[in-house]
């Protein structure tokens, strides 16, 4: 009886779609799809005259063809979609026919000409994109979800594209500066002048020595990574087990909820205390533990604006909460019976949490030390106002510095001298700091998905 | 009637047993170690509050790094709440007026909210429903790395997208304009509008996995129903799946605000530091600096020497300003979560 119906069904639909079957289908998917693409390239071109009539013929006919289907197959067509249709060809149109100079206002004065049609243009094609979809699969409520893939699709793909803008042109711009002379050697700037006589006449001779390099900047950032590790791992792990074994009254919200606004606030305030911290430890005896120290060229005791140490106790509150939530997270991740099992065999509860607890949390916490790394690395706010560049030696007591405050360096100084000496290899400066960064992050997504395969299967 | 009155000792007074301390020595440590994140914070605003001082103090006078004495004006809670500011570390007669500022940030949370929000919820709904098999998978991969690029790049590759969206789209610079007529509009390359985009580029891969998680933690029972009465996935998705998933999209709008709100590179790079609202208030194709950006500007940027002391007390009032904003946005969300929770619980209660 179902199957006679289905295919009474099915007869009655082929009746309605006529004999051209599918030739007649494809029409409107094709034009409005060119019409699309059409309006894309517009948009990426930004230029009019080669497109705007391919582009409108195509829309226009995908939609005099889509409204034919519909009328013919008498699908319940909609009056708004039609509305939006004529409307957006037309404005296009006569966005195309205005003059430039209308009544008095340059057209082109707010937005580019290309760029409204273009956005007219996809107003009308992308409907009609969608709704020739969910006509060539039958109108079926399956060919309505299909239909809204478009829509889906769209912005994504814009924003992954502007995502490969950027990386693409990072490689561009990187790869030809590439050179381990320059990755391998330090930054150095010296300048100093004496005064010689010359036939009874005193003259100044300045000497300048220079070196080009950014090996400084490499190696602060792993020392930075170091240190702030050494910080942030035994107090992010104890926030972890304090809030979830320990405590779970008052005490453990009140110090969950410091965690997290450590975070929350903005990395703004936590730079601004590290500068003041620095500046108001002047000429007390943390200065060399705080502000750091170097020897200049001429072996000359000087204070540096801010050292190693003040920077990673500063960037390593951004990482403690990381840490802290991934312990959290694979504390959490823990099934009851092997705690229970362990308490009922005798054990105490120091010596499960030693035994049972952190070694099932391991891979989480290895995971946000990796991610706090990451964090470290690419983390400049927190020490923009201390640090600079580190040209007498890297240690923890000399001033901070790291490869992004590098290229913030290189980004806002109004020394045309940096510029031009340090400039080209800022792009290559990055590629290496986003090399650093992505292989931190891409070796905690491998590790937290092969070890929660292997820890989920017991 | 008696009632017997029964006193405990009360546990605080009472020291513990040596014995009870040595073997509770794990439970010590782990607090010690645990109250330091809330030493950390207490330490930051403290240290913020206490800098702010000569805002509040008399007519000072200070001396600026050519050694020139310049006479200060009193400043107050008068001249912060003030619509005017003017750099402050070359003119002798610094403005410090942070409604501008305020504004900004709004401007700027709006601006790139709005552009990352919707991306970011259409590809959570692409990689967890509408999910084409490996496509969704490999979606959740990508988002993964690309939430490890550091906000640095952003700032050093703005010009890349300004130069492919804004200048041809909304400047016209290489058209010249007709004779006797100027451009009645022509922005200048810093704008709140490519602040926010490069902003929201840092925001999406932060947001998608969490808008993810979000819609994941969805009950399966709740679409089956739906989808078993004869629901189409889209309808479902938009009556069932969304507005169950409600209190975790929120939570993630949540920290995408904070994040957007708190960031300092992206803007001092893309938006000027210290500026005036612009004239129409809205206007997001010039620049607005949001707090951040005007702070780093009073506190001096790279250059230390140059600190003007009353800039960078100004500058301590503006972090303070966004502390108090960051927990204005935590408040709101979780009453706003308090009062959609019992739309939607597991339970069905």
């Amino acid at each position: 009886m179902a199957g006679k119906k289905q295919s009474e069904l099915r007869n009655g639909l082929s009746e309605k779609r006529g004999n051209g079957t599918v030739f007649i289908l494809l029409l409107p998917l094709i034009f409005t799809l060119m019409g699309v693409i059409f309006a894309s390239l517009i948009l990426i071109d930004n230029s009019l005259g080669k497109y705007a009539v391919p582009s409108l013929i195509t829309a226009s006919l995908g939609a005099v063809f889509l409204l034919v289907y519909a009328r013919v197959t008498s699908h319940s067509w909609q009056r708004t979609l039609i509305i939006i249709m004529f409307l957006g060809i037309g404005s296009a149109f006569l966005i195309n026919l205005m003059p430039t100079i209308f009544f008095g206002f340059h057209i082109l004065g707010v937005f580019h000409r290309s760029t409204v049609s273009a956005i007219l243009l996809m107003l009308v094609s992308l409907p009609t994109f969608s709704f020739s979809i969910f006509y060539i699969f039958g109108a079926t409520p399956k060919a309505q979800d299909l239909s809204r893939y478009p829509f889906i699709l769209l912005p994504i793909i814009v924003a992954l594209a502007a995502f490969g803008l950027i990386i693409y042109k990072l490689l561009v711009l990187g790869v030809p500066h590439f050179s381990w002379r320059v990755i391998t050697s330090n930054f150095i700037w010296h300048g100093w002048s004496t005064q010689v006589w010359v036939n009874g006449w005193p003259v100044t001779i300045s000497y300048n020595v220079q070196q080009i390099g950014i090996g400084q900047y490499i190696m602060g950032t792993f020392l930075l990574m170091m240190m702030v590790s050494l910080i942030s791992l035994p107090i992010g792990v104890g926030v972890g087990l304090y809030i979830t074994e320990y405590s779970k009254g008052a005490t453990a919200n009140i110090i969950k909820f410091a965690t997290n606004s450590l975070r929350a606030i903005s990395v703004f305030a936590i730079g601004l205390v590290a500068l003041s911290v620095v500046r108001s430890s002047a000429n007390t005896f943390l200065a060399p533990i705080l502000s750091g120290f170097y020897y200049n060229e001429n072996g000359v005791r000087n204070a540096a604006s801010g050292s190693f140490i003040t920077a990673s106790i500063f960037i390593s509150m951004l990482v403690i909460p990381i840490i802290a939530s991934a312990t959290e997270e694979g504390i959490h991740s823990l099934p009851h019976d092997l705690t229970e099992a362990s308490l009922g065999i005798g054990a105490s509860h120091n010596y499960t949490i030693a035994h049972i607890v952190l070694p099932w949390a391991l891979p989480n916490i290895v995971t946000g030390l990796l991610l706090g790394c990451a964090e470290t690395a690419g983390s400049l706010a927190a020490i923009m106002l201390i640090s600079g560049t580190s040209q007498y030696g890297i240690n923890p007591f000399t001033q901070s510095t790291s490869l992004s405050v590098f290229i913030y360096q290189c980004l806002v100084t109004t020394d045309q001298s940096f510029k031009k000496v340090e400039g080209p290899y800022v792009y290559m400066a990055a590629l290496i700091l986003i090399l650093i960064t992505l292989g931190l992050t891409i070796a905690s997504l491998i590790l937290k998905k092969r070890f929660s395969r292997s820890y989920r299967g017991t | 009637m008696t009632t017997k009155l029964n006193f405990k000792p009360l546990k605080l007074l009472t020291p513990p047993s040596p014995r009870r301390l040595i073997k509770s020595w794990p439970k010590v440590l782990c607090f010690i170690l645990a109250i330091i994140p809330l030493i950390m914070l207490c330490f930051v605003i403290v240290n913020l509050v206490v800098h702010t001082g000569p805002v509040f103090r008399q007519p000072s006078y200070d001396v600026n790094h050519d050694g020139i004495i310049n006479n200060k004006d009193y400043v107050g809670l008068k001249g912060i709440f003030s619509t005017k500011i003017s750099t402050a570390l070359t003119g002798n007669k610094g403005q410090y007026g942070l409604i501008p500022a305020i504004w900004g940030t709004i401007l700027l949370v709006i601006v790139a909210m709005g552009i990352a929000t919707p991306v970011a919820l259409l590809m959570a709904i692409f990689s967890s429903e509408f999910t084409l098999g490996f496509l969704g998978r490999g979606m959740r991969t990508l988002l993964g790395v690309l939430s490890g690029i550091p906000p640095i790049i952003y700032a050093l590759m703005w010009i890349v997208i300004f130069t492919a969206i804004i200048a041809p789209n909304f400047r016209p610079d290489g058209l010249n304009p007709p004779a006797g007529m100027t451009w009645w509009f022509s922005p200048p390359p810093n704008s709140t509008l490519i602040g926010g985009i490069m902003l929201s580029l840092l925001i999406i891969p932060f947001l998608a996995p969490l808008f993810d998680d979000a819609i994941k933690n969805v009950p399966n029972s709740f679409k089956e129903a739906s989808l078993g009465l004869g629901a189409t996935r889209w309808y479902t998705l938009i009556n069932v799946t969304l507005p169950a998933a409600f209190s975790g999209l929120l939570s993630g709008l949540r920290l995408g605000v904070l994040k957007a709100m708190g960031d300092v590179i992206i803007v001092t790079a893309t938006i000027a530091v210290e500026t005036n609202i612009p004239n129409p208030f809205f206007d997001i194709l010039r620049p607005i600096a949001p707090l951040t950006a005007t702070g780093v500007g009073l506190a001096g940027g790279f250059s230390q020497s140059m600190i003007d002391p009353l800039g960078y007390a100004v500058a301590n009032v503006a972090a303070i300003l966004l502390v108090i904003m960051a927990f204005a946005i935590i408040i709101l969300e979780t009453l706003l979560q308090r009062k959609f929770k019992k739309r939607f619980s597991h339970d069905g209660r």
